[in-house]
């Protein structure tokens, strides 16, 4: 709520109020449709100001950094920070994106753990947004993978301007071009979120296990490599 | 300025240019005048991402909607003998 919008929208409506009764009293035609219309304004200023909200733009920018602050220590204490191989397992119920280089699926379960002697994280697919992907793909007209990314990466999220896919084989390259500077600060962080939510896309698309090979920020765009597995 | 004063304000220009407008050409319906009162507002909120992010629009669509419907309705029955 809003106050100030609700204080000038009553004053305007009172002014429209005046003016329709003058309009009537002297038979202004002209004027009693300048106080409708005015009358309509005041109704809607008000309106706004009883049912606006203050953006969370802010404390969710925030939130991130605070939360890319605490995974940023835990990788580190798990010396995560410097394996930063990702790949995906799809095993039912089961499947995830690991961050953690070198690590098989064999029995990896959600959460953080160690398998094999090696460290991982392990994130429910289910989980990684973007979920409209996940309806769309629950339909029986599947898009392409460059629409469902096009989709989710710029229309839903606007991360940057475009994307193109390109795929040899089995090495798929995506590049997401002109990026926002924010998104730019996300991707250096320590768990790249832009590369779980790439890999787990493809994954989800494909219905393959894929691994990331390479990625980088070339200026303003982002190329991220992966194999099919 | 807040982003969400420069739309009001912007509406609020916009509203009122239509208004004056049709008050310098004479017009002396006041059902014309809350129709295009109603559309500016439409026009302005579907260009206008802030406002829509910033409110809860949907009472004020519909309110706005009834006033115009009721509007062209009116003219309607006018301009059919069967009102007025």
């Amino acid at each position: 709520m809003n106050y100030k919008y609700i204080i000038i929208g009553i004053d305007i409506i009172f002014a429209s109020t005046a003016a329709i009764a003058i309009a009537l009293y002297n038979g202004y035609e002209s004027l009693l449709g300048v106080g409708f219309s005015l009358l309509v304004l005041g109704v809607i200023i008000s309106g706004i100001g009883l049912t606006s909200v203050e953006p969370l733009d802010r404390f969710f920018r925030d939130i991130t950094e605070l939360n890319t602050k605490i995974i940023g220590k835990v990788l580190e204490d798990t010396g995560l920070l410097y394996a930063p191989g990702v790949r995906t397992c799809l095993n039912g119920a089961d499947s995830v994106v690991i961050h953690g280089g070198g690590v098989g699926c064999g029995s990896v379960r959600p959460g953080l753990g160690v398998y094999e002697g090696r460290v991982y994280l392990a994130i429910p697919l289910s989980a990684v947004p973007p979920t409209n992907v996940a309806e769309a793909l629950d339909s029986e007209n599947i898009p392409a993978l460059d629409e469902l990314l096009r989709d989710a990466l710029l229309r839903t999220y606007a991360l940057g301007r475009d994307v193109t896919v390109t795929r040899s084989g089995r090495e798929i390259k995506v590049a997401l071009h002109d990026l926002r500077p924010e998104v730019i600060g996300l991707i250096k962080s320590p768990l790249n979120p832009l590369k779980i939510v790439l890999a787990s896309l493809v994954s989800k698309v494909l219905r393959r296990e894929v691994i990331v090979v390479s990625d980088d920020v070339l200026g303003e765009d982002y190329v991220i490599e992966m194999r099919v597995l | 300025m807040d982003a969400l004063d420069r739309s009001l304000l912007l509406l609020g220009s916009a509203y009122l240019t239509a208004v004056a407008t049709l008050a310098l050409t004479g017009d002396r319906r006041p059902d014309i005048y809350v129709s295009v009162s109603a559309l500016t507002y439409f026009i302005y909120v579907s260009l206008d991402e802030t406002l829509r992010r910033s409110s809860k629009l949907a009472p004020i669509n519909l309110l706005v909607l009834t006033i115009f419907i009721s509007a062209v309705v009116y003219r309607a029955l006018t301009l059919f003998g069967w009102y007025g």
